[in-house]
């Protein structure tokens, strides 16, 4: 199991179901609900002040791509410039209910995103990433 | 050519002292017994001898009389109109030396032909008659031949060698002598000319002018006004003739008209044909629609053509002398002006110039216009300057600039709606899915909470099916770079298989795919997956109620295409019936409940986008195929 999921999404109800699938399939101890890029952003912020003990980083990062304030791309290339010390703790997987096949492309192709999933989450998402050799060893036991 | 002695025998044939000759001629009886042999060989209805010394004639017209009289009363002005008459033929007297003296005329009855032993024997018996008459004169004639034959040589060189025609003619247009040049001009040797009336060689629309202007003439000694005529060549053309008289009859060395002849019918085609380009290019400039101006090198105006009337309001040459700036606007002319001194630099046609001039009314009216460097031809010595009225296509181009401007704003439009249709309604609509998905119905205690359920589960499926359907044509119709490549048809349709695994499965669907003939094909890959997507479902949904589904997929290469077959054993449908709409948008043709009317809708769309084309073959309860061609290129 891994320690700590953000969930970057404006939608509180995706979040709220995000958040019974992960459980129901004990995925990770604890989940942080952010609303905006700009709110993730000053997360990381305060994270930085912080000594390492003290850090709490996410393993994975759920982002959702069309938010208020700031959306999906600039939250990564903020992050991506800002935050380089975190880049290889955070899996960041890009959750987006658009089935626009180019913006899927332009997130696969992204150096920081781990992976695109269509929303909604569903279950076998979740069974896919336990097997998934970055977090086989979370949940070998 | 005509000899010196010719020449001299015509002098001496004009000479006052000559008109004796006849008068003092003796032997007249011989001609007469000749004129009776005549009468013999046919019966003529009147016979004269005629010498043009005279105005008198011998005559003979009552045969039996057996008299021709030398004293007669008719003069041969009187028979000049038998010039027209069709009975009437006339013989050359000539001295041995072949010069004509008179001629022998005939008039004959109506009833008879003169064939052509007949004319060679009065022929010989004219010949006889000249004889006749020339032994009677010719004493009288060596004192003057000896004179003139020492006369001029330089003169006599002189008329043989011009190229215009020289002729003497007496006070009634018979021709007395003309000079060699004739042959060249007319085609008539001079022999065949002497002794003819020259009114014979003039086309008969210019007789009568001819004829009163030598009337006229005859009267007044000396040099006349030249006049142009058409004159008979031998090979019965017309040539114009520009002909200068000089009356000199009185004068003892001629007592004759001198005629000086030119052919000018070269110089008048010339003339002809520059008048005529003249009119057309004139013709030209009035009635095309482009205004054509000249302007001097200082910018002056020196022509502008009529065409600016209907453009301008400007007359032909109105705004002669005006300066062009003047009617140039003002935010033009700098770069108008740039476009001038180029065009001075520079030969040939410049390039096209977009420039605003003032009508007459006051407006300002776009022209185009394109110049050409004339200033060193010497007919034109300025640029000319071809315009042409353009404010109706720069109107038209406004309005275009307009409506582009606002389509584009109604597409930018557009796109932010299918932005919100494809997340603000789909993010809540997943989240009902999801909360679908994770419901645990073994909690539900009624059946009649239990049937509400899966309504609600059904609409929601169904509405999500509809969105991304929707979503799906919005994307199509708006992506401008959609990216394609080689993409294999096996790995599209496993991953259509994959996810709709569970239909394929539950309809015991059975799919057979053969793609060793072409394997790839260069295409978007979702748009692929979702054409077998729509293929594949469309097969379940409308399968046949007595045998579960069978797909049958092949690929091929036809020339530089591409070909997919999709054959299914569904229920079909009725060609004649749907034949036109079945791409149409929400085109139902089956009463089946998920049936939605997008599916064929959004493939032929995705085919058609990239070229390709898609056609349907049915036949109701056997089954259907789609034939899609793919471009390789």
């Amino acid at each position: 199991m891994v320690d700590l999921v953000m969930n970057v999404d404006d939608d509180s109800m995706g979040q709220m179901l995000s958040e019974i699938i992960l459980s129901d399939h004990q995925f990770c101890q604890k989940i942080v609900n952010i609303h905006d890029g700009k709110k993730a952003l000053d997360y990381f912020e305060e994270q930085l002040h912080l000594s390492v003990e003290e850090q709490k980083i996410p393993a994975v990062l759920f982002l959702d791509i069309n938010m208020p304030v700031m959306d999906g791309w600039d939250f990564l290339r903020v992050f991506h410039a800002r935050f380089k010390a975190f880049h290889k703790k955070i899996k960041i997987i890009v959750l987006t209910s658009s089935l626009d096949h180019e913006e899927e492309l332009k997130a696969i192709g992204h150096p920081l995103v781990f992976k695109y999933i269509a929303k909604p989450l569903e279950p076998w998402h979740i069974s896919g990433l336990k097997k998934h050799p970055a977090f086989v060893q979370e949940f070998a036991a | 050519m005509i000899s010196d002695q010719q020449i001299l025998f015509h002098k001496i044939d004009t000479d006052p002292d000559a008109v004796l000759l006849t008068k003092q001629f003796k032997d007249f009886g011989a001609i007469r017994n000749l004129l009776l042999l005549i009468n013999e060989i046919a019966d003529f209805s009147d016979v004269f001898v005629y010498c043009f010394d005279s105005d008198y004639i011998f005559f003979k017209n009552e045969w039996s009389e057996g008299i021709a009289d030398i004293k007669s009363q008719k003069k041969y002005s009187d028979y000049l109109h038998q010039y027209d008459n069709p009975f009437y033929k006339e013989l050359p007297l000539k001295h041995a030396s072949g010069a004509y003296f008179g001629k022998l005329g005939l008039i004959r009855r109506g009833d008879f032909e003169i064939d052509d032993k007949m004319l060679r024997s009065i022929e010989l018996i004219a010949q006889q008659i000249a004889i006749t008459i020339s032994n009677a004169s010719s004493f009288e004639q060596n004192k003057t031949i000896k004179e003139l034959a020492n006369s001029d040589d330089r003169f006599k060189s002189i008329i043989q060698n011009v190229s215009d025609i020289i002729t003497l003619v007496d006070r009634k247009g018979n021709i007395i002598y003309t000079s060699p040049s004739t042959t060249h001009m007319l085609g008539y040797t001079p022999e065949e000319m002497i002794g003819v009336n020259m009114f014979q060689f003039i086309h008969p629309d210019d007789i009568e002018a001819v004829g009163k202007r030598f009337s006229e003439r005859l009267q007044i000694e000396g040099i006349g006004e030249l006049i142009e005529f058409r004159a008979l060549t031998k090979s019965g053309k017309y040539i114009l003739i520009e002909t200068l008289g000089n009356i000199q009859l009185n004068n003892p060395s001629f007592n004759a008209v001198l005629l000086i002849s030119r052919d000018v019918t070269t110089r008048r085609k010339i003339e002809e044909a520059i008048r005529l380009s003249e009119e057309k290019l004139r013709a030209l400039v009035h009635n095309i629609s482009d205004i054509i101006t000249i302007v001097s090198k200082t910018g002056e105006i020196i022509y502008q053509s009529a065409s600016a009337r209907q453009v301008m309001g400007y007359e032909e040459n109105e705004l002669r002398t005006r300066h062009f700036s003047e009617i140039v606007h003002p935010e033009d002319f700098p770069g108008l002006m740039a476009a001038f001194k180029k065009t001075l630099e520079t030969t040939g046609v410049t390039e096209l110039v977009e420039f605003r001039l003032l009508d007459k009314d006051g407006n300002y009216f776009y022209i185009e216009a394109q110049a050409t460097n004339q200033i060193d031809n010497p007919n034109i010595g300025g640029l000319i300057v071809t315009s042409r009225d353009i404010s109706v296509r720069k109107k038209a181009e406004e309005e275009r600039k307009l409506l582009i401007k606002e389509l584009t704003k109604n597409n930018a439009d557009l796109k932010q709606f299918s932005y919100i249709v494809s997340h603000n309604l789909r993010a809540p609509l997943t989240n009902l899915m999801s909360m679908l998905n994770l419901l645990d119905y073994s909690t539900i205690s009624t059946e009649r909470s239990m049937k509400l359920m899966e309504g609600y589960k059904t609409t929601t499926f169904s509405l999500n099916d509809t969105l991304n359907d929707l979503i799906s044509i919005l994307l199509v119709k708006n992506n401008t770079n959609i990216q394609f490549a080689d993409i294999p048809f096996v790995l599209a349709l496993n991953r259509v298989t994959l996810s709709i695994e569970t239909l394929i499965n539950e309809s015991g669907t059975k799919i057979n795919a053969d793609f060793t003939q072409a394997p790839l094909v260069k295409f978007n890959q979702p748009y692929l997956e979702s054409i077998f997507q729509n293929l594949i479902t469309n097969s379940i949904r409308y399968k046949h109620s007595s045998r579960p589904p069978e797909i049958f997929i092949s690929t091929s290469i036809k020339e530089n295409e591409v070909i997919f077959t999709f054959t299914d054993n569904g229920i079909g449908f009725n060609m004649e019936l749907v034949k036109d709409k079945i791409f149409g948008l929400h085109q139902k043709f089956h009463h089946h409940p998920e049936s939605r009317g997008i599916g064929l809708y959004l493939i032929h769309a995705q085919i058609t986008s990239f070229g390709g084309t898609i056609q349907v073959e049915s036949e109701v309860n056997k089954g259907t195929r789609f034939t899609i061609a793919f471009k390789n290129n």
